[in-house]
């Protein structure tokens, strides 16, 4: 029976050791970032945030890797608490028809390689990213700038595009060292608030010799410095030394850890691993009670909402899109499924924009069953309404199909997918059978982002095929308009357009919610969704 | 021995390559191109479309992309992702924190089953038995996921005994959890597996001869009748093994591990056929590995099984 024995005490052993590396896995301190880099006077912030394992670059377009680099970089202008833009970098940016813009930058700005940041790190980034062959996933931002088309010329339909005619932008010109002049396609008075996104960043010179290896830590001439890459799963930052500007941040250094899924990040904070994260649907009615005193819910910029295929024969017809529109009970199925984190949406501008208006859309955006009825009743519509969805926004759509059917006897379907490339590849080749889920983020904080990729005709994010004169004319008016109060006087029309001809139904204006430890401090969440970390620091 | 070695060696070849050309081909037969969506919210410029097309060989013929795939192979110079990363950079992230993972989750699973698995077959429907047989059964039919959280839960945010997630250095002590909970969710089998032999066992007459000997309990038990229950421990623990190296993906999220598993599932959203299957070969030829050296323990172990 000795083996009995020697299993017993094996086992009795191996619990023992178990409950000891586990027991001392809990004070462990000396693992990894948890703890931090440096712990100088204003901590070291650690941040959950999404990163993918592209480069940390300008040349990237993606909201996560854009958190990065604007601590990283100091842009042309950055945003503050409430979106609006103030100069920084750029001393002054001045135009007279909206169309020609110079720009003068301060002179004390550098790279934290010791390089000036000049007229040159601006005007041959943009170019860079502008030349077709340079493969930048930020290229068609800068088709708004004069003399895209010969860098970066399209394929005919169904051909292979052809060569570029130009390497450079003959919109940019370099006045001086410290001054350039940009010119336009068309007038565009919001121009100069556009430039915070991190797209229009500057590069140093060494990124031009060897992308390559500047990829690998990148550089950047912001309030923080890159320590520590490590593609798609953290990111260390300190702060740049002698960095003596406005943009200066108060904590000694932020790390950014990628969480796959939002639960996991929100658990991290709980078990004190993390510093802040965004809070994921399934815990928005407990967060309040799991972080009193820190945690907050802001009105973000991101709207939900779905595109209705105007090259389908049977959504052609305008009164079909507005009965659907209002069949639709948004508050109710908002209260239901996302209760204080969204609102319903009125329109396709976010409240916390600048020049935003309440009920843009006017009464087609809300909910109206009698009205919807019989409106309905004067189409020709004929089978079901099919619409296609991403797999986490299932439950939503049902929702919203069960109300489409309640309201006007329609069958509605949802067919949902779980694959971002498949549904992406169903959009963008116009193949959707019917109203498909879009959601949209805005890149930077202006009506015009919400309102022209998306709408005007051919616009790089317009999968409706939706193309309308009177709401490019509007478009122009705004774009060419004198100051903000008039832009905004009419992109409101255009919204106000948009709801007679409901080319996208809007469903919500999403709020974001965060939840961060309790020793950090000042931490405001912007109209972004995301806290404004220059402000925050953390005690220990 | 050698020999045999040898045949399961050639039978590699084929398997590799079977393996590769179906999931080549799985992701390649995927909707939606690889490209075209990389830009946000707003489409990709055409010029970046087919600029990335041709630098990633894509406008080639399949079976030509094949035939690079295998050179890639062969010369070690696994090719780049599409975000420019080296394959192999990404592999050598996320394979050490698979393997510490997996290496862990099999040594809980070994002592825990093992231990439990062959005192209940020794002591067949005694309290031990009844409550293991009980409690892995409820383990067992449990979904990994909802163990996983509840431990995430309890454990880590609770009572704060161990870190509720992963760091991305995945140090031992903060993977011991999640191990845990893999081992939980996989180790009924084990344990049933061991049980059943040695109940079988002891009632086997090589057994009853060794006992005529006069060979004392000890050598009985411990020698003749482990050497035969060890032979189907040892491939349900291969499979296990295997298993863990790639198919931990739920896991890996609610811990936030940066493993193999998730870096699969993201290469296959993101359309990366290479990445991909470079990683999959990878995980096949571990398969294979592990399965040949629990071949050649059992044929140690019992010399009945070196002909098959």
């Amino acid at each position: 029976m000795y083996f009995r024995t020697r299993v017993a005490a094996v086992a009795g052993a191996v619990a023992l050791a178990c409950t000891i590396s586990s027991c001392s896995s809990g004070s462990d301190t000396s693992s990894g970032t948890a703890s931090g880099g440096g712990a100088g006077p204003g901590g070291t912030l650690r941040i959950a945030n999404a990163i993918t394992t592209d480069p940390i670059i300008p040349m990237t377009v993606d909201t996560s890797t854009t958190r990065v680099m604007d601590m990283v970089w100091t842009g042309l202008v950055r945003y503050d608490d409430k979106l609006a833009p103030y100069n920084a970098n750029a001393e002054s940016i001045t135009t007279s028809d909206n169309t020609t813009f110079v720009i003068k930058l301060k002179k004390d700005y550098t790279f934290s390689d010791g390089t000036p940041v000049n007229a040159d790190s601006y005007v041959d980034s943009w170019n860079y990213s502008a030349y077709g062959p340079n493969a930048a996933q930020s290229a068609s931002y800068f088709s708004l700038i004069k003399g895209y088309s010969a860098t970066n010329p399209d394929a005919p339909d169904g051909g292979t595009a052809p060569k570029p005619t130009a390497q450079t932008l003959s919109g940019l010109k370099k006045n001086s060292d410290l001054e350039f002049t940009v010119t336009l396609d068309k007038p565009m008075s919001s121009f100069p608030s556009i430039l915070g996104y991190s797209i229009f960043y500057p590069m140093p010179k060494s990124f031009f010799d060897d992308p390559k290896t500047y990829e690998k830590l990148p550089i950047g001439n912001g309030p923080y410095t890159m320590t520590k890459l490590v593609p798609g799963q953290e990111v260390d930052l300190v702060k740049t030394p002698g960095f003596d500007h406005d943009d200066a941040g108060k904590a000694a250094g932020i790390n950014f850890i990628s969480f796959s899924e939002d639960t996991a990040a929100y658990t991290a904070v709980q078990g004190d691993q993390l510093d802040y994260a965004t809070v994921p649907t399934a815990y928005l009615k407990t967060f309040q009670t799991d972080f009193p005193g820190h945690s907050a819910l802001v009105t973000g910029t991101s709207m939900m909402d779905m595109q209705l295929p105007l090259y389908v024969e049977k959504y052609a017809d305008p009164k079909v899109r507005i009965a659907l529109s209002m069949a639709i009970d948004r508050k109710s199925i908002v209260d239901a499924l996302l209760p204080g984190a969204a609102s319903p949406a009125d329109g396709w501008v976010s409240p916390p924009l600048p020049g935003y208006e309440a009920g843009a859309c006017g009464s087609n955006c809300v909910y109206n069953p009698d009205k919807a009825k019989a409106m309905w009743a004067e189409t020709n519509f004929t089978g079901d309404v099919v619409i296609t969805t991403l797999e986490p926004q299932k439950t939503l759509f049902t929702s919203v199909c069960q109300s489409i059917t309640d309201t006007l006897g329609v069958k509605c379907t949802v067919n949902s997918i779980a694959d971002r490339t498949s549904y992406k590849a169903i959009a963008q080749a116009f193949k959707a059978p019917g109203p498909i889920r879009w959601g949209w983020a805005i890149d930077y904080p202006t009506m015009e982002n919400m309102l022209v990729p998306r709408f005007v005709a051919n616009a790089s994010s317009n999968w409706m095929k939706y193309d309308s004169d009177g709401y490019q004319k509007l478009i122009d008016e705004a774009n060419g308009a004198s100051d903000a109060a008039a832009a905004a006087t009419f992109f409101n029309q255009a919204q106000a357009l948009l709801g007679q001809d409901m080319p996208d139904i809007p469903i919500y204006f999403q709020q974001g919610a965060g939840v961060w430890s309790s020793n950090t401090k000042d931490l405001v969440i912007t109209g972004f969704g995301w806290p404004d970390l220059l402000k925050a620091y953390k005690t220990s | 021995m050698l020999k045999f070695v040898g045949r399961r060696l050639l039978q590699f070849v084929p398997v590799m390559i079977g393996s590769t050309i179906i999931c080549w081909g799985l992701v390649w037969a995927l909707p939606g191109d690889p490209f075209r969506g990389r830009c946000g919210q707003v489409v990709c410029s055409d010029q970046y479309v087919q600029t990335m097309t041709q630098r990633y060989g894509l406008d080639q013929p399949l079976p030509v992309q094949y035939l690079v795939f295998l050179r890639n192979l062969f010369t070690g110079n696994l090719g780049e992702t599409f975000s420019g990363q080296d394959i192999s950079a990404v592999i050598s992230q996320a394979l050490p924190v698979t393997a510490r993972l997996a290496v862990l989750s099999i040594l809980i699973q070994v002592v825990l089953a093992v231990s439990i698995g062959i005192y209940s077959g020794l002591r067949q429907n005694g309290f031990v038995d009844v409550t293991a047989l009980f409690g892995s059964l409820i383990l067992f039919s449990l979904p990994v996921f909802v163990v996983a959280f509840v431990a995430q839960y309890v454990l880590g945010v609770r009572l704060a005994w161990v870190k509720p997630t992963v760091s991305p250095a995945a140090p031992i002590s903060e993977l011991i959890l999640p191990a845990a909970v893999l081992a939980i969710g996989i180790m009924a089998t084990l344990m049933r597996v061991l049980r059943a032999s040695v109940a079988e066992g002891l009632h086997a007459d090589y057994l009853r001869t060794a006992r005529a000997k006069g060979f004392s309990e000890r050598r009985v038990i411990g020698v003749h009748l482990m050497r035969n229950v060890m032979a189907p421990a040892l491939n349900v623990l291969g499979l296990e093994f295997a298993a863990l190296l790639g198919g931990t993906v739920i896991v890996e999220g609610i811990f936030n591990i940066k493993g193999v598993g998730g870096a699969i599932y993201k290469a296959i959203q993101d359309r990366e056929q290479l990445t991909v299957s470079t990683m999959v070969t990878l995980v096949i030829i571990f398969y294979l590995v592990i399965n040949l050296i629990v071949d050649v323990a059992c044929a140690q172990l019992d010399p009945r099984s070196r002909d098959v």
